[in-house]
């Protein structure tokens, strides 16, 4: 068998990966992308609108990924790789498909899975059938299959994030955001709903999020409520009764609502298998840890192995590229000096 | 007084300055995980006990935190120990154990 | 009367001993209620009977101790029976020799020492020869007993109890006692000629390069003194247990039971205790710290001398292993409740009682506790299962649930948990269901033992089991691979161990874990482990997983639902209530096929 001979590899083709390939390739790098799905986006393909200006997430995939079109940057699809092992400095590759890749640096582009709430039992998921997750509620509101009228949508943030019950103490940085927008789409295709945020606390970090906020409140009507939801169960008409606290009123409070949306919190995606001499240092979170977070973020413990997008920690959309295009620049830098 | 519409009660503010700390710091000393409540309810939602008398968790961590610890005496005998405020509680904080402490301090 | 001042020592911690023992057991019994279901008449002769085996097969031969490790049993065995034995043939002989009707005490302690010469005595070879076997009995255990402080692996332990305060008083002294016997006795044959295998031996051994004859009178002054320390330091030690033991023993026959709220009983059990440290493997905070200061063998010696130990008493999981473990039947669980409810001042405080159910047709009443509202899938899987079995069910704590009352037993506020049991008893009883089923065994066992109620009391569990004996309901077989965890209420709590599993065998294989039934591990989320962090339960349900589980389970099965919560939070595999795995596999008849299709359907349109 031929082993392929590349610079870089670029595990995953999602935004990050894709980003990244179109850089590498500017600055003459020879460089191949290789994604898992029988498509080029990610998670990105299972968003419907992104916030915080509704733009169809299919057109930041395909923006990108005509770049690498028309660049004709190799991308591999259906191939994911399963082991990497070092050899004299440069990597061997290989994958599920049989191919051999040896590569000097390898970008690890392979982001995020979405937190599984069946674990979360309590919230219902996969017990009442209107409880769904909110990349469920994408997939619905592209393919407007949700179901007819509800009276009241409640969306539950951080599920799956920063709850040590499920051993994710972390922030997912953008459900917050989400939520007021999904909260914002559904009104808009339920006008007569009344959708219901409820949050520990929202985090708006980014600009243009306040401002999604200040436009639900005001144009959509979303209302806020501060309170964990800590329980879910039926009534006799099968709706979903919630027991949480508002906090700030200071009183326990039922609320009975016919669909409930969770924003589940990202969480890292399985890496390669690495030989045993390659290091790859991770953070509590599981995510891969930057050698240095604020002047090296995309270089890891192991020298020539690089990460981008939100392989080293949830991201925005926005800043997994800008990120994956810093990640282009730190493989640059390592092939010149090698 | 309150025929007037109005009572002059000393719980209508937190005086930080003169409040009494020394369950808090009981507390902080034997369960150091209620440092870490963040008043998010969880727990006052499902309480058992909250159903059918005055608890509310987060408010009893919110009291001793701010010296007012008096406001927590009766409360807390409300509480039926089944454990569901733990369960629910992203932030790990051993309830349980706190409202244990605080029946030792008071001895109640 | 034959007399010599050597016998003072031995004689005075004799007298000192009886009237500590005796006014301590008269304050105890004094404090214990009447048994609720007595023996009487024939059954009371019976209880005396039995006891009396009893104290011979475990106090004196330790059979339960011979069960764990054969040569644990010998060492225990060896000294408890070879001295019982000692005594009994010593004061037999003692008879034979003096031709007074009534011997002092001693005398037949030191017979050799007043009657050397017993040559007329009848029997008098099978006599010397049956004292120095068990002499020789007694000291091979001793010799064990010392081995055992470094080599306790021999022995099946892994870790052995530590000796602290009164106990190395007590037990240097008894170590102490017999060498000094042998020395009294092999001096004293060699004296006067006399002897057996052992004694005459020894003696004839020692003459080689000691003065015996000198030294002999001191022998017996030593023997007596070490006599006297043991029995000074007896009741203050963990050799209590070998008078309390057999006492206890007595009491149980005669239908004496331990409470949480601690009576003349516990106070029995805490001093029947040996800290022979078999408990101490058994314990699960093993994993947590070196130092366990939880493990009942540490934490009874903490009572008795009246240590604090805060962490001990209520990071106890009262999963009742120990218990399960203990070789005497101390109620280990109620012992250190019963010390939460010394320790906390009871206060009884009015709920505002929801509205009494109202008298209903239903002949099942189905109770899913507080922990169901956080795994709505165990009332989900019930309630299809009771569709598909026709049953007309009553939830009782659908809404309104109040909580069982023991989860404040547990916390020892046993007169709090008084006042939910008559609240909850009044709701049952005024819905007039005939059977009750509960999905919670932690409710379970209180609704069975502190409720009284005149009616079928069964864990969903025995329940579905009923269902497909009975061919209510049909189920599927699959052929993964599970495992099934009793939850110590459950299984230790109320032996319930065959019905879960009988019910998974219709749906899955069963494949069993080393640590089933009676050692089966707690999930760690026990709501007896109050001072326990969250960190640590975790830390104590991911090593129950792993050791219940191997490579092959595809899901591990549980019938508790804070077992299911606690070991969700850790697992790498599935966990499921036996109730979802059953209602997965149903097989449903085409009637209720249809049934089934509307119950979904009517989630998914908003009416």
């Amino acid at each position: 068998m031929t082993t392929l001979k590349y610079q870089t590899v670029i595990i995953g083709g999602g935004v990050a990966g894709m980003a990244a390939a179109t850089e590498l390739h500017k600055s003459g790098s020879k460089v191949v992308l290789i994604e898992g799905n029988k498509k080029l986006g990610g998670q990105v393909n299972n968003w419907y609108k992104v916030f915080p200006n509704f733009r169809p997430a299919s057109e930041i995939v395909n923006s990108l990924s005509t770049n690498l079109l028309k660049d004709k940057i190799p991308v591999l699809l259906e191939t994911s790789i399963t082991h990497i092992e070092s050899n004299s400095g440069n990597y061997i590759l290989k994958s599920n498909q049989g191919q051999v890749i040896e590569a000097e640096t390898v970008l690890l582009a392979t982001g995020f899975n979405t937190f599984d709430p069946s674990g979360k039992e309590e919230y219902g998921y996969g017990i009442y059938p209107n409880v769904l997750t909110s990349v469920e509620l994408e997939q619905r509101l592209k393919t407007n299959t949700n179901g007819i009228s509800p009276k009241r949508i409640a969306l539950v943030h951080c599920v799956g994030s920063r709850d040590e019950k499920v051993n994710r103490l972390h922030c997912s940085k953008v459900c917050c955001v989400s939520a007021v927008k999904q909260a914002i789409e559904l009104k808009e295709f339920y006008p007569n709903a009344e959708i219901i945020c409820l949050y520990m606390d929202l985090r708006m970090y980014d600009n243009g999020f306040e401002e999604l906020y200040r436009d639900a409140q005001l144009q959509h009507n979303i209302k806020f409520i501060r309170g964990r939801l800590s329980e879910c169960a039926l009534n006799i008409e099968k709706d979903l009764v919630l027991k949480i606290q508002d906090t700030l009123a200071g009183l326990p409070m039922k609320l009975t609502v016919d669909q409930l949306i969770l924003m589940v919190g990202k969480e890292a995606h399985q890496l390669p298998q690495f030989d045993e001499s390659i290091i790859i240092e991770k953070a509590s979170h599981g995510f891969i840890k930057p050698a240095d977070s604020h002047l090296n973020p995309n270089t890891t413990s192991q020298p020539g192995i690089f990460c981008c997008g939100t392989t080293s920690g949830p991201k925005t959309i926005q800043e997994t590229i800008s990120d994956a295009r810093s990640a282009s620049l730190a493989v640059c830098d390592y092939l010149n000096k090698k | 007084m309150s025929k007037f519409g109005f009572k002059l009660t000393p719980s209508g503010t937190i005086n930080y300055d003169q409040g009494d700390f020394r369950l808090a710091e009981f507390i902080d000393q034997h369960e150091p995980s209620s440092r870490l409540c963040i008043s998010c309810g969880a727990c006052s939602a499902t309480c058992t006990g909250g159903a059918f008398a005055k608890l509310e968790m987060h408010k009893i961590h919110l009291f001793i935190k701010r010296g007012m610890s008096d406001n927590v005496k009766t409360q807390i005998q409300n509480c039926m120990y089944c454990g569901k405020c733990q369960l629910v509680c992203p932030r790990g904080v051993n309830n349980r154990n706190v409202i244990r402490l605080i029946l030792t301090h008071f001895k109640i | 009367m034959a007399f010599d001042p050597l016998v003072i020592p031995f004689s005075l911690g004799l007298i000192f001993l009886l009237i500590v023992v005796f006014y301590k057991y008269y304050t105890w019994i004094r404090q214990m209620p009447k048994p609720k279901n007595p023996p009487k008449g024939l059954n009371r002769i019976k209880a005396y009977f039995d006891a009396s085996i009893e104290v011979i097969m475990e106090s004196l031969l330790h059979r339960k101790i011979f069960k764990q490790n054969k040569l644990l049993g010998y060492m225990h065995m060896s000294i408890a029976f070879g001295w019982f034995m000692l005594i009994v043939v010593g004061n037999l002989e003692a008879k034979m020799t003096s031709t007074n009707a009534i011997n002092p005490p001693y005398f037949p302690i030191f017979l050799n020492f007043f009657a050397p010469d017993r040559s007329l005595t009848p029997g008098h070879g099978i006599f010397s020869f049956t004292m120095d076997l068990f002499l020789a009995m007694v000291l091979s255990g001793l010799l064990l007993a010392f081995i055992k402080r470094s080599k306790s692996r021999l022995f099946g332990m892994r870790r052995t109890s530590k000796m602290r305060g009164m106990d190395k008083i007590a037990l240097y002294s008894l170590w102490l006692i017999f060498p000094l016997r042998l020395f009294a006795e092999s001096f004293n044959a060699y004296n006067h000629n006399s002897g057996n295998f052992l004694s005459a031996n020894c003696g004839d051994f020692f003459a080689t390069f000691l003065p015996v004859a000198q030294l002999e009178y001191s022998m017996w002054v030593l023997y007596s003194l070490s006599l006297g320390v043991f029995f000074v330091a007896l009741p203050w030690s963990r050799y209590s247990h070998i008078p309390t033991e057999v006492v206890l023993i007595f009491i149980r026959h005669l239908g004496y039971r331990s409470c949480v709220k601690p009576t003349g009983y516990n106070m029995f059990d805490l001093y029947s205790c040996s800290r022979c440290g078999i408990c101490i493997d058994q314990c699960q905070i093993n994993i947590l710290s070196e130092t366990n200061k939880t493990v009942t063998a540490h934490y009874i010696y903490d009572m008795r001398v009246g240590n604090k130990n805060d962490f001990g008493l209520y990071s106890c999981l009262a999963c009742g292993r120990c218990e399960e473990a203990c070789p005497v039947g101390i109620k280990t669980v109620d012992l250190r409740i019963g010390k939460r409810y010394s320790e906390t001042p009871q206060t009884v405080v009015k709920y505002n009682v929801p509205k009494p159910l109202k008298p209903t047709a239903h002949n099942v009443g189905y109770f899913s506790g507080c922990m169901g509202k956080l795994t709505p899938s165990v009332i989900e899987s019930m309630h299809t299962i009771f569709r598909a079995a026709n049953e007309n069910v009553l939830h009782i704590d659908k809404e309104d649930g109040i909580c069982c009352g023991r989860p404040l037993i547990l916390s020892g506020r046993v007169d709090q948990a008084a006042q939910l049991i008559q609240l909850n008893k009044d709701r049952i009883v005024a819905s007039g269901i005939k059977t009750l089923v509960t999905s919670c065994p932690i409710c379970l066992k209180t609704f069975k033992e502190d409720y009284d109620l005149n009616i079928e009391v069964i864990h969903h569990s025995e329940y579905i089991e009923q269902l497909l004996e009975t061919r209510k309901i049909k189920t599927k077989f699959t052929n993964q691979n599970v495992a099934y965890h009793d939850p110590c209420e459950l299984g230790r709590g109320l032996k319930i161990y065959d019905a879960p599993r009988n019910v998974i065998r219709n749906v899955a294989i069963l494949s069993e874990n080393p640590n089933k039934n009676e050692r089966e591990l707690c999930c760690g989320g026990s709501l007896a482990g109050i001072a326990l962090s969250q960190e640590q339960k975790q830390t104590l349900a991911s090593d129950a997983i792993h050791q219940i589980i191997d490579n092959e389970t595809k899901a591990l099965i549980t019938s508790c639902p804070l077992c299911k919560k606690s070991f969700t939070q850790t697992s790498v595999i599935k966990v499921m209530d036996i109730a979802e795995i059953i209602s997965q596999n149903l097989i449903l008849p085409a009637e209720h096929k249809v049934k089934e299709k509307q119950h979904v359907q009517e989630f998914v349109n908003y009416n």
